[in-house]
């Protein structure tokens, strides 16, 4: 081995580890940025003259770890986004001493204190006083449960269009890789990015991501639709439909134009879950209330009209007649006769008993035990208890889910890390190393140089 | 297993997480006392919850109903009471007067009382509760005799009922006496009376100084006075079903008070014993967190 080879060999090392720590260095730097996965300096040694080099630097990444991640994210994205809607409507319809329930108690307590005294003025006020207490708790949970159907439609598209904008990114991103792979490097940075937008996506969408062999990679859909295959991206499309009273419908635009309406197919990630909120959840709650309100509204108003007031009229109805099941509690008011005169509640059967007969105030507070309400298998009492029940249960299923999810993302990330996360004591110790190293390759060469020295002095 | 220093921090701040979020919990469940706050704590004993609260607000109900009824009897049996009394005392007078011995002027005086007697009565049946007619069949608020006019003032053989109110589940009670079966004459009953004319023609009977027409009267009198007491025995069967109905309801929400109670409070030894248990969790998680955070290779090289 000449002289010339010695000090080539420190020269291959001091490059070799300086590339080394420039790579330690630079995990170091990025310990703390999220989805950064640790580079490592392969090391090979020259084989004919001897020496080392960098074979590559190369990006740690397990492609096993990152699907179930995946399938995890998109699962906790979907629990996330119910997670507000959710607790608003537990506020609204989760208390079980008031709200709802606790007004159509007092409602027919109203009614049963009647009983006694059915001419006195201060009982008939009583009556509706109570009575608009009631109607008011029922319009107002129509109406905080509406507008949290408005703010998941408004955060659907706010989540559809971030969704857009990240799919034409991935697209992007693609091209990029594919270009990098095809002239043989490893676009590290941008292979990172591409990780977390997947992961970004996957918490909005439940979907797969099969890499290709030319580096990029495929993106579907729960269910097989193509959201992102090379630059070519899919978008959706969040548009108000007036077939779903203003909400917007989902559409899934292929990267053809073509168009199809997945408004009730999406159903995993934040976006799925938003509509999952929307569409099921707070509607069928609605729609349960409604209904109650109705079956309250129609039939003491089928009583009530049966009786006469004070005045002898009868035929009347205490609550304004609803028109259609659908926004019955929306609307549900007393009426305004009876409002303004007390003394039009049709206390009494007979109109020869209308001023002292209490008959049908027995009646109507017979409503409460009588079963009226969820196509006529429960009383009101019972129907909204059932109600409060199992929105507690949705509520309580979902907290566990999500409790779940998280951790399950916690654990994979747990292990995502340890695979590919950056471990600064490790880098510190390679710092420490390599330098040593480094050190080593500087000594080669000054050995290389003294041995010169001596050879010129002969 | 590898660790890296994301993972450090992030389970360190996992781990205070829980610990905080456990602590606040139980926190919530030590200041309120209750494990139920709302309905996602425990869906089903939520569920049964509102349906006790709905069970106690009826039964508040019909134990109030029992209660108004209740004092509404009282004031009946009071007034029936008061009646018999003077009707009592009109008898006595009859039999005095009924005797040969006394003259035209005593019956005289006599006839005055007995005014006096028929007046009181009739001012009883006309009495006042809470502002309402108690023996007014219906309209409460017209005094069911006609004082000025010595009729009732309604339809005695149509409205002979009295006014029926929730007291129990399924369970109704009549809250009051008939006025109409106490001091009226109806047409399905043969053997009964109208009080205060009874009392008008014993007046008239002493008036005219009629002996026989006297005599005759104390049977009138002794009908009358049967006829009261049947009623006002009615009247103490319904006092005695509106105090169990109400004995009922109370013993009812205390029951379902019990229950509820049962189903939403917390133990109190259990929520402390918990909350404590959850404050040393919350400490430990802060003291492993530093001392899994401090030390690193940077202190040593």
């Amino acid at each position: 081995m000449s002289l010339q080879q010695i000090l080539s060999t420190g020269r291959s090392s001091l490059l070799a580890h300086q590339a080394a720590i420039a790579t330690a260095t630079n995990n170091t730097a990025n310990a703390d940025v999220v989805g950064f996965s640790k580079r490592d300096t392969h090391l090979v040694s020259l084989r004919d003259q001897g020496g080392v080099e960098v074979e590559s630097v190369r990006r740690r990444a397990d492609r096993f770890i990152e699907g179930r991640l995946l399938a995890e994210k998109s699962r906790l994205g979907t629990q996330s986004a119910q997670s507000e809607g959710l607790a608003a409507l537990e506020l609204q319809l989760g208390d079980f001493e008031g709200g709802i329930g606790g007004a159509m108690d007092q409602f027919f307590g109203a009614l049963r204190a009647l009983q006694v005294s059915p001419t006195e003025g201060q009982s008939r006020l009583h009556v509706v006083s109570s009575a608009q207490t009631l109607t008011d708790q029922f319009n107002v949970t129509a109406e905080r449960i509406a507008r949290e159907r408005q703010q998941a439609d408004g955060s659907l598209i706010s989540a559809v269009n971030e969704t857009n904008e990240r799919l034409q990114a991935l697209a992007e991103l693609n091209e990029t890789i594919g270009r990098a792979v095809a002239n043989g490097s490893e676009p590290s940075h941008d292979l990172d990015r591409r990780d977390l937008l997947v992961g970004e996506l996957s918490e909005s969408l439940e979907l797969t991501a099969l890499p290709q062999a030319d580096g990029t990679m495929t993106l579907l859909l729960a269910g097989g639709r193509v959201l992102v295959q090379g630059g070519a991206a899919a978008q959706l499309q969040a548009q108000p439909d007036s077939g779903l009273g203003g909400l917007a419908r989902v559409d899934f635009v292929d990267s053809s134009g073509a168009t199809t309406d997945m408004t009730s197919s999406i159903r995993g990630g934040r976006i799925g879950g938003l509509l999952e909120l929307r569409d099921d959840i707070l509607a069928e709650t609605v729609a349960r209330v409604d209904a109650l309100a109705f079956d309250l509204a129609t039939n003491v108003n089928a009583v009530h009209q049966a009786g006469f007031g004070l005045d002898g009229v009868g035929g009347r109805d205490f609550f304004v007649a609803p028109v259609a099941q659908a926004g019955a509690a929306r609307t549900m008011a007393v009426a305004p006769g009876l409002v303004e005169d007390p003394g039009q509640i049709a206390a009494a059967t007979t109109v020869e008993l209308a001023v002292g007969g209490n008959d049908n105030v027995l009646a109507l507070a017979g409503i409460a035990d009588a079963a009226i309400a969820n196509g006529n298998t429960a009383t009101l009492g019972q129907e909204y208890a059932s109600l409060l029940g199992s929105i507690g249960t949705t509520v309580a299923a979902h907290e566990q889910a999500l409790r779940q999810s998280e951790v399950q993302v916690d654990q994979l990330q747990t292990i995502k890390d340890s695979r590919t996360g950056v471990s600064l004591d490790e880098e510190l110790i390679d710092i420490t190393r390599f330098e040593r190293a480094f050190q080593a390759g500087s000594r080669i060469i000054q050995t290389a140089e003294r041995m010169f020295d001596i050879l010129l002095q002969i | 297993m590898r660790v890296t220093t994301q993972q450090l921090h992030r389970t360190s701040l996992q781990a205070v997480n829980d610990a905080r979020s456990r602590m606040t919990e139980t926190q919530q469940v030590a200041m309120t006392g209750k494990r139920v706050a709302t309905a996602s704590d425990d869906p089903a004993a939520a569920a049964r919850a509102r349906m006790l609260e709905d069970l106690q607000a009826t039964a508040s109900a019909h134990r109030s109903n029992a209660s108004f009824g209740t004092s509404r009897l009282q004031a009946t049996d009071d007034a029936l009471n008061e009646v018999s009394r003077q009707i009592q005392r009109a008898r006595e007078v009859a039999l005095a007067m009924a005797s040969d011995s006394m003259n035209a002027e005593q019956r005289n005086a006599a006839a005055a009382e007995i005014g006096e007697v028929r007046s009181t009565v009739v001012d009883l049946i006309n009495t006042q509760h809470l502002g309402e007619y108690i023996f007014a069949p219906v309209d409460t608020h017209t005094p069911p005799y006609d004082s000025a006019g010595g009729t009732f003032s309604y339809d005695v053989d149509t409205f002979q009922d009295v006014r029926r109110v929730d007291v129990g589940p399924a369970q109704q009670a009549e809250i009051g006496a008939s006025g109409s079966r106490a001091f009226a004459q109806r047409a399905g009953s043969p053997t009964s009376i109208d009080v205060p004319t009874v009392l008008a023609d014993l007046r008239a009977s002493l008036e005219s100084n009629d002996r026989d027409a006297i005599r005759a009267e104390i049977d009138n009198i002794s009908r009358a006075f049967d006829q009261v007491l049947a009623e006002r025995t009615r009247a103490g069967v319904r006092m005695e079903r509106l105090t169990d109905a109400k004995q009922a309801s109370e013993q009812s929400l205390a029951v379902y008070a019990s229950l509820e109670s049962d189903l939403v409070d917390a133990d109190a030894a259990e929520a402390f014993s918990q909350l404590s248990l959850a404050q040393t969790t919350m400490q430990a998680a802060v003291t492993v967190a530093a001392r899994m955070l401090g030390p690193t290779l940077l202190d040593v090289l």
